[in-house]
């Protein structure tokens, strides 16, 4: 007798993965704890967070906007300004620091820097400089609407139960050399200057990042007793590194420590819980097939597979047999398009429509500056 | 001056000020064109532009509200003052930047009858246009609190958006007015509904009596007067 006589066939790479098809790879994720329909949800982080809203809403549950849109603004206004994108005017919340630096700024532990960028007589936020298509019309506007959004932050961390934190990256870029703030985004890629005496890059290492995660979680377990959180480690490969590594190379670095660093951190709590999209979407069995054909963009039939592992993982109501196959057949749709889409038979869809800033890095590509 | 009203149930205080309040138009020969809610926007503009009511029910209504008069023919009236229909003035906080709130200003002036009326009206008229915003919500102890932009300052963003319609905007008289957004609350006790002349609601924020329709037709005399 030892201890793998007893465990269930998901313990075992043949039954659960090497005799399947990609497709009907299943049980991937049992919730720590109970996520239904009422239970008070926000999205924040990297690019992939905005699936989750999306799917969330879609299916009825109680995902929450703490940033309203000016009533009167069509849907594609409110989307163009980022209102709806995240649960606050946040916009992409890329590494732990930056969640950590929210996060002080929200509960009165630190005060936001007054730095507002300038271009062509237009006002940028350093902290969001893709929040406003065109820009604010000037500094005093900038810092109000930061203001609004640091409540609006504030309110999504001590009003929910469930806090989905998708982690996107360990490069980052802060002012001054005794780093004493982050932006989300290089300065003089979207807007401000870039200053190399000024502007400090830094590649966060594992126990930096798992440092700044675990003090931005107890910060908001302190305001909100009753909070969960579900990370998610974004699949979408870099856009650009400024490691010095290969691109690819890079990626997988930051991938790998954002992912054990959420498997620590998981580990260590009963309120943190770790969702695999990242192994939906990167892991061999998958073969890629979930790629747009750059190889960094994820397609819809990724992304629907990767949110019907997350809606047939909960549980659902009725007796336990039931439940089994409500799951399943939940996942059939997504599983059967993901099918086609490998297939080639899928009707040609455009990548879903994300705000992504760091896909802006792309205009620095050699043959792309102007 | 014969000046033409359009509008919806906010156009009844202003009826019942005319009906009641003797002089209070001046100079103005008012004649009311007004139905519920939406219901103005079945009018249909004719080949000889004319409006005339696509169904039945607004055909009575109208006919009733104007004194027998079943459509509107803009070349019968020296100006026009355009009331309600959902064109509203809301507490807007300063945290919205000013692009947003010209987003939101575009898209109401597509989405609100109030400015599809008028738009339609300055397809066939060039004569003047009043355009005036159903009464500011009357004042109530849970309003809202924040930093909101003022009432002119509203209203001069409204003004910069419908430029090209070339149209005055109707302010809501400053004594009807408290803490710069709200309508003073004594103005809604005993407002009448368009349709049936009974008593709104005791919980009616929104419409207004016969004494804010007074005074609001003798800033409107005053301001047709000098147009």
């Amino acid at each position: 007798m030892n201890p793998y006589e007893n465990l269930e066939e998901r313990a075992f790479w043949a039954p659960a993965v090497g005799r399947r098809s990609m497709y009907d790879i299943s049980d991937l994720w049992r919730p720590k704890y109970r996520i239904g329909r009422k239970t008070e949800t926000v999205t924040f982080g990297s690019c992939f967070a905005q699936h989750f809203a999306r799917a969330m809403l879609a299916r009825g549950f109680a995902w929450t906007n703490k940033e309203e849109a000016l009533s009167g603004l069509s849907p594609e206004d409110a989307a163009a300004y980022n209102y709806g994108i995240f649960s606050a005017r946040t916009g992409n919340i890329y590494t732990s620091t930056l969640l950590l630096q929210w996060v002080k700024w929200a509960l009165g532990e630190a005060t936001p820097p007054d730095e507002v960028w300038e271009k062509d007589g237009r006002f940028y936020d350093p902290f969001r400089p893709n929040i406003e298509p065109g820009g604010f019309a000037s500094p005093e506007e900038v810092i109000r609407s930061r203001e609004a959004c640091i409540e609006a932050f504030r309110r999504s961390i001590v009003e929910p139960k469930l806090f989905v934190f998708t982690m996107g990256l360990t490069e980052s870029w802060w002012h001054g050399k005794d780093h004493a703030y982050e932006y989300p985004m290089c300065p003089g890629t979207v807007a401000g200057e870039f200053d190399p005496e000024t502007h400090i890059f830094m590649n966060q290492s594992y126990p930096f990042v798992l440092k700044n995660l675990t003090e931005a979680i107890t910060l908001m377990r302190k305001a909100n007793r009753g909070l969960n959180f579900l990370l998610t480690v974004s699949p979408v490969p870099l856009t650009a590194t400024n490691s010095g590594n290969h691109v690819l190379v890079a990626t997988m670095e930051s991938k790998s420590i954002l992912r054990s660093v959420a498997a620590t951190v998981a580990r260590k709590h009963s309120f943190v819980d770790y969702f695999p999209s990242y192994e939906i979407i990167n892991s061999a069995p998958y073969r890629g097939s979930f790629f747009e054909p750059n190889m960094r963009s994820v397609n819809p039939h990724g992304v629907g597979l990767v949110m019907e592992t997350f809606f047939s993982g909960l549980p659902q109501r009725g007796p336990k047999a039931d439940r089994t196959e409500d799951a399943a057949a939940e996942a059939k749709p997504a599983r059967k398009a993901a099918r086609k889409a490998a297939a080639g038979k899928a009707k040609k869809k455009s990548a879903a429509d994300l705000v992504c800033e760091e896909e802006l890095l792309a205009a620095m590509e050699p043959g792309a500056r102007s | 001056m014969r000046l033409a009203i359009l509008g919806n149930s906010h156009a009844a205080c202003l009826m019942t000020a005319v009906r009641d309040v003797p002089g209070v138009t001046g100079h103005i020969e008012p004649v009311f064109f007004a139905s519920v809610a939406q219901n103005m926007g079945a009018l249909r503009l004719n080949r000889d532009g004319v409006f005339v009511p696509r169904d039945e029910t607004l055909k009575q209504q109208i006919t009733r509200s104007s004194g027998g008069v079943g459509k509107i023919d803009p070349a019968a009236y020296d100006a026009f003052l355009v009331i309600g229909m959902n064109y509203e003035i809301k507490p807007t906080s300063r945290a919205f930047s000013s692009a947003v709130r010209q987003a939101a200003l575009k898209q109401s002036l597509q989405d609100v009858l109030h400015w599809d009326i008028v738009r339609r009206l300055r397809e066939v008229t060039d004569r003047p246009i009043f355009c005036g915003h159903q009464p500011l919500r009357a004042i109530e102890d849970n309003r809202p609190q924040g930093d909101f932009l003022g009432y002119d300052e509203i209203l001069a963003e409204i003004a910069r958006e419908t430029e090209p319609l070339s149209v005055t905007l109707v302010a809501q008289p400053e004594e009807t007015r408290v803490d710069d957004l709200y309508t003073k609350a004594v103005f809604t006790q005993g407002s009448t509904k368009l349709g049936n002349g009974k008593l709104h609601d005791e919980g009616d924020r929104i419409h207004m009596n016969t004494d804010y329709g007074a005074i609001y037709l003798r800033h409107l005399a005053d301001q047709l007067a000098v147009a």
